[in-house]
């Protein structure tokens, strides 16, 4: 089943284009991760396709509708979780921020609350729930957040940069978490930390105005693996997924 | 010292400045998260238009001012929702215009002389039933809407983008706290004047936010320290003979530096 369809998306904020030609189709349960330069438009590709920027021209499909405010099965987790960490707010609070009613009530429902606490406990991070954000590591704010993306139950689950600010243990753990995920959910990364999301995505975009896009799933991921002795530079990366260019 | 309670002027001073606490309690507790407080300083200085426009066509200045900083808040939300660089010069700009305007409609209203002073500076030992009426509708109306919209400013206030793909209308609130903003900056003129407003606004809420755990206990712990803030105030203020709104904030200052101590010594013990 395809999950998310864009056809020949392009953006621009004022005269130079951002996006061009933009075409990319993902499956059930990839995980895709999203590469490519700062400024290259990876976050405003995520933007087009939460809607929160409109695009010039093209279109954009999730679950074969076009897509619109409302996105109950889309979960995101933005990028830099480490701003307002003064606000003070409890991290069940936080979760419970994923839900909106759509009709009026006082507080929570019991369902919403038990929604928040489930996630919660998917991310590892159940024992927190009383515990004021700004007292949690950043690796450990990250899984809240991402548990808040998790609690409406979305089909797929988009990442801006989840690992940018954390340490090297934070961030096995959290994609580690992910390819847990992946087994029930679609997972789309952006991230220049390329080196590591290789393990885990099946798919890769790498997006510099333009899209070349890499299905690494069998046989090219091996390759990449062996040649991967623990690290990998961008540059590397680039040359190697650069001879492919099918 | 208790013989000055038999006075109705105390007591409608006491009362204001409990009443005043706790709304600015609140709403200083929004402006302060959502990192509104320039805007707030802003929409303070702009309603001395307003008190000289009320002046100046005899209406009751809080009508007048409460209108006029209501617009200002308006024209504040709609610059920062739409323009997105040199915010500040705008609220700059405004701010001093604001200010200019009211002065001048003083110097042209005939045969005026009411001293500038007490709207800088504050006079809640001159707080009338009527002022103390519409600032407990004001507080009233500042709960029930908080009641009805926790949960949406909550999201707003905390994760405005995140707010926003969850399909909760951000403009309306951030519009909606401008306002209350600037209707609570009227009523405390009122109490502490406009040019000590700020810290009425943020010193007691500074305290509450390292106590508090949630933002509705953060609302309620800065109502409870600010009323203490003030009612000390009050009482230095008149044993010493002093300015009140100055005494208040004087008293809000020194519990601040010392709340600083405080939490130093406890954090290294």
């Amino acid at each position: 089943m395809t999950i998310l369809n864009i056809k020949d998306l392009s953006f621009s904020y004022s005269k130079d284009s951002v996006l061009e030609n933009i075409n990319l189709s993902i499956e059930d349960k990839d995980f895709l991760a999203i590469i490519g330069p700062n400024g290259g438009g990876k976050s405003t590709l995520l933007k087009l396709i939460l809607s929160i920027e409109k695009p010039k021209s093209g279109s954009i499909e999730v679950f074969g509708r076009s897509i619109s405010k409302d996105i109950k099965n889309i979960g995101y987790v933005p990028q830099n979780t480490n701003v307002n960490t003064d606000f003070p707010i409890k991290v069940i609070d936080v979760v419970l921020m994923g839900h909106t009613r759509s009709v009026f009530s006082f507080g929570y429902s019991d369902l919403e609350i038990s929604c928040a606490k489930e996630a919660l406990k998917q991310v590892g991070m159940e024992q927190f729930l009383d515990k004021k954000i700004g007292d949690l590591s950043g690796g450990q704010r990250q899984r809240v957040m991402i548990a808040r993306a998790l609690s409406t139950h979305p089909d797929i689950l988009f990442l801006d940069e989840p690992t940018a600010s954390i340490d090297v243990d934070g961030q096995k753990m959290i994609y580690d978490l992910l390819k847990e995920l992946n087994k029930s959910i679609t997972i789309v990364v952006v991230s220049h930390d390329i080196s590591i999301i290789l393990g885990y995505a099946n798919k890769v975009a790498h997006i510099n105005k333009n899209i070349v896009f890499h299905d690494i799933s069998q046989q090219q991921k091996q390759t990449i693996n062996k040649a991967n002795d623990g690290h990998f530079c961008e540059v590397e990366m680039l040359q190697m997924l650069g001879k492919c260019r099918c | 010292m208790l013989d000055i309670l038999q006075y109705e002027f105390i007591h409608n001073a006491i009362l204001a400045g409990i009443i005043v606490s706790f709304a600015s309690g609140i709403i200083g507790s929004l402006i302060v998260v959502n990192r509104m407080v320039f805007l707030a300083g802003g929409i303070a200085h702009t309603a001395y238009g307003g008190i000289g426009l009320a002046i100046y066509f005899s209406l009751p200045i809080f009508l007048g001012a409460s209108l006029f900083a209501c617009a200002a808040a308006l024209l504040m939300a709609f610059i920062t929702l739409n323009q997105r660089h040199r915010i500040d010069t705008f609220i700059g700009l405004i701010w001093a215009v604001g200010m200019a305007l009211g002065i001048i409609l003083v110097d042209l209203t005939p045969g005026y002389n009411v001293d500038l002073i007490s709207y800088l500076f504050g006079s809640i030992l001159a707080v009338s039933k009527d002022d103390l009426i519409y600032m407990g509708g004001l507080l009233f109306v500042i709960v029930i809407l908080l009641f009805i919209w926790y949960r949406e400013i909550l999201a707003v206030s905390y994760d405005t983008q995140y707010a926003s793909l969850r399909g909760i209308n951000v403009k309306f609130f951030y519009t909606l706290i401008l306002v209350l903003s600037s209707l609570t900056v009227v009523v405390a003129i009122k109490v502490v004047g406009l040019i000590l407003v700020i810290a009425l606004l943020t010193i007691p809420i500074y305290i509450a936010e390292k106590l508090s755990s949630s933002l509705a206990g953060m609302m309620i712990k800065s109502g409870f320290i600010s009323s203490t803030f003030t009612l000390i105030g009050l009482a230095v203020s008149y044993n010493y003979d002093l300015t009140s709104g100055a005494s208040i904030i004087m008293v809000s200052a020194v519990g601040f530096i010392l709340f600083l101590i405080g939490s130093k010594i406890l954090n290294r013990g």
